[in-house]
């Protein structure tokens, strides 16, 4: 598994190009969305107008949308007939410990504690936030599809039910897109040990070093001489 | 010698005086018995003649009394009738020019008037330049001889009587659409805070509906509403709320709008243009049973069901009486909050703590 370089591999060419796809079709869909949210601003007055307009921004933000929901089946295609990212599935599914790592990790940082809390493949952060992506696709294209359809949902549900359905969907994707530009952005690329970014989610490979640092169960795993 | 000279002085001086005395006296009879030569025809009752662009006999009678009244009681006829060089005048007179004196850069009377610019580009003017003599001049809206100041309760242009005395005459579906709906006299029973024909469409300005440049014009008709409806302490003389304007422009509808959208539904287009009637009413077009129709028009939501009157249509999410819009909003912006601020205190620990490693690493 391990080149000469010193690097192992940590994600295949499939899942950088769903990574690239996802985060593609979520700017997209950000920029788009929140300019309609803050349509007051004048930002966003300037930003809809290079989306050609407020009624082709909606355009624009239904095909990204398209190519989230796309993405979201491929994964689940991958997941369910690739062995890889079957396994790849398998390193995020959430244990218990997972629930009690966010208090190791900030006693760890404000040094009440002398260890970070060891990590498998995929870190606790990494893990929620996956679900919290995962979770956050399903319900956003779900409220998106209503309002796509709004005359046909209305036929099946009453006015007030499309209203409420809109304030979760505008709501849960300003939440979804701040832990992603804040909290993933910071802990991937932003932080002082990888500024100005890490190469992962283009090589797809980690150094050796860095795997037995922030991913130590993984370490002992693949590499149980060293 | 000196006294000759002197007598003779006085009597220059004398003659000067008197005539001119004289003269000064005289002119406003002169002016008057000008008036009574033109009364020597117009006062009689059955002065009648041709009208050369109707074709049809009317009447040339002026009654001096109403005329006295009016607001240019105190001109004369030649004041206005500029083209009477004698009297008695042969020809037919050209129509008044209202203009020779309510133009923009006038200097005396009330001062500056742009009345005249503004018709000049409206569908009324527009009309009678292709040669519909049908649309209306000056004097078709403010008559003749018996113009009144507006703050005259009798005059035509005073408020409550332009939709009834001015532009009710031709546009008379309008009117008793008008008449019927929450915003005629019957509902406002002499208030003066009542929308008239004017109040939307301007007063010398009036547009077509269609043209960009109207304040009906789809993109404009919302800011025209508003100025009412937008008016806290006004509407809350009726017990009514300004938070439809808030809402409204918080919808997907409002936001196209603002933005130029002319295909999207603004407030005339669910609530109607002249008969605009309260929800409460079977007829309204936002009542709740005829919504899916008002709703479902053709090139809005087609198969509109019962369901789009189901719950409130301005739903404002930050007022509790939205109920469960109101908390789940409220929830959200909690959850957004908390959020933030955990994601923080972890970014600046974690960013402490990489940055005293880097250090360490480096020392």
């Amino acid at each position: 598994m391990a080149d000469n370089t010193g690097y192992v591999e940590r994600f295949t060419l499939s899942e950088r190009v769903t990574h690239i796809l996802l985060f593609a079709s979520l700017i997209i869909l950000s920029i788009t969305g929140l300019t309609l949210k803050y349509h007051e601003s004048t930002v966003a007055q300037w930003i809809i107008r290079l989306e050609g307009g407020v009624l082709f921004r909606g355009q624009i933000h239904r095909f990204a949308a398209l190519v989230l929901m796309a993405t979201f089946a491929y994964h689940i295609l991958s997941v369910l007939f690739s062995r890889k990212e079957h396994e790849f599935f398998h390193d995020m599914i959430l244990r218990k410990k997972d629930f009690g790592c966010f208090v190791g990790i900030f006693k760890y940082n404000l040094g009440l504690q002398k260890e970070m809390p060891a990590f498998d493949r995929f870190s606790c952060i990494e893990k929620f936030q996956y679900w919290a992506v995962g979770i956050g696709t399903v319900l956003l294209s779900l409220s998106g599809l209503v309002l796509w359809g709004e005359t046909i949902f209305m036929m099946l549900f009453p006015k007030w039910v499309l209203d409420l359905n809109r304030i979760v969907h505008s709501f849960e994707a300003t939440v979804g897109f701040l832990v992603l530009v804040v909290w993933h952005q910071y802990n991937v690329h932003l932080n002082p040990r990888v500024f100005p970014m890490s190469k992962v989610w283009l090589t797809g490979k980690i150094s050796k070093e860095d795997l037995k640092r922030d991913h130590p169960l993984e370490y002992q795993r693949r590499f149980p001489h060293e | 010698m000196s006294n000759w000279v002197f007598f003779r002085n006085l009597t220059w001086y004398l003659t000067v005086l008197v005539l001119g005395a004289s003269l000064l006296l005289t002119l406003p009879l002169v002016a008057q018995a000008q008036e009574r030569r033109c009364a020597l025809c117009h006062a009689k009752k059955d002065l009648r003649a041709k009208d050369a662009a109707t074709g049809k006999e009317r009447s040339l009678y002026v009654d001096e009394t109403v005329f006295h009244g009016s607001a240019h009681g105190k001109l004369a006829c030649v004041d206005c009738h500029l083209d009477t060089l004698d009297l008695p005048h042969g020809k037919r007179l050209k129509k008044v020019n209202c203009g020779a004196c309510h133009y923009r850069g006038r200097t005396f009377g009330q001062g500056p008037a742009i009345e005249y610019l503004l018709y000049r580009d409206s569908v009324h003017a527009k009309e009678r330049q292709k040669g519909n003599m049908k649309a209306p001049d000056c004097a078709s809206c403010h008559g003749t001889h018996d113009v009144l100041n507006r703050t005259d309760i009798h005059s035509r242009g005073y408020k409550l009587n332009i939709p009834e005395q001015m532009c009710g005459k031709c546009h008379q579906k309008e009117l008793a659409d008008w008449k019927a709906s929450v915003h005629g006299p019957a509902t406002h029973k002499g208030d003066l805070n009542l929308p008239v024909c004017t109040n939307c469409h301007t007063e010398h300005g009036i547009r077509r509906a269609a043209d960009p440049g109207s304040t009906v014009y789809a993109t404009n008709i919302v800011e025209m509403c508003i100025k009412c409806h937008g008016d806290f302490s006004m509407m809350n003389q009726y017990g009514k709320k300004t938070e439809e304007v808030e809402s409204y422009y918080e919808s997907f509808h409002g936001v196209a709008t603002k933005f130029g959208e002319k295909n999207i539904a603004h407030c005339a287009s669910c609530h109607g243009y002249h008969l605009i009637k309260a929800s409460t009413d079977p007829a309204s077009s936002i009542n709740p049973a005829n919504l899916p129709a008002t709703c479902g028009q053709p090139k809005c939501h087609p198969g509109a069901t019962a369901n789009f009157g189901k719950g409130k249509v301005h739903v404002n999410p930050h007022s509790k009486e939205s109920g469960i819009i109101y908390w789940i909003a409220l929830g959200f912006k909690w959850l957004t909050i908390t959020v933030l601020v955990v994601l923080f205190i972890h970014i600046f620990l974690d960013f402490l703590r990489k940055l005293q490693e880097k250090k360490k690493k480096v020392s």
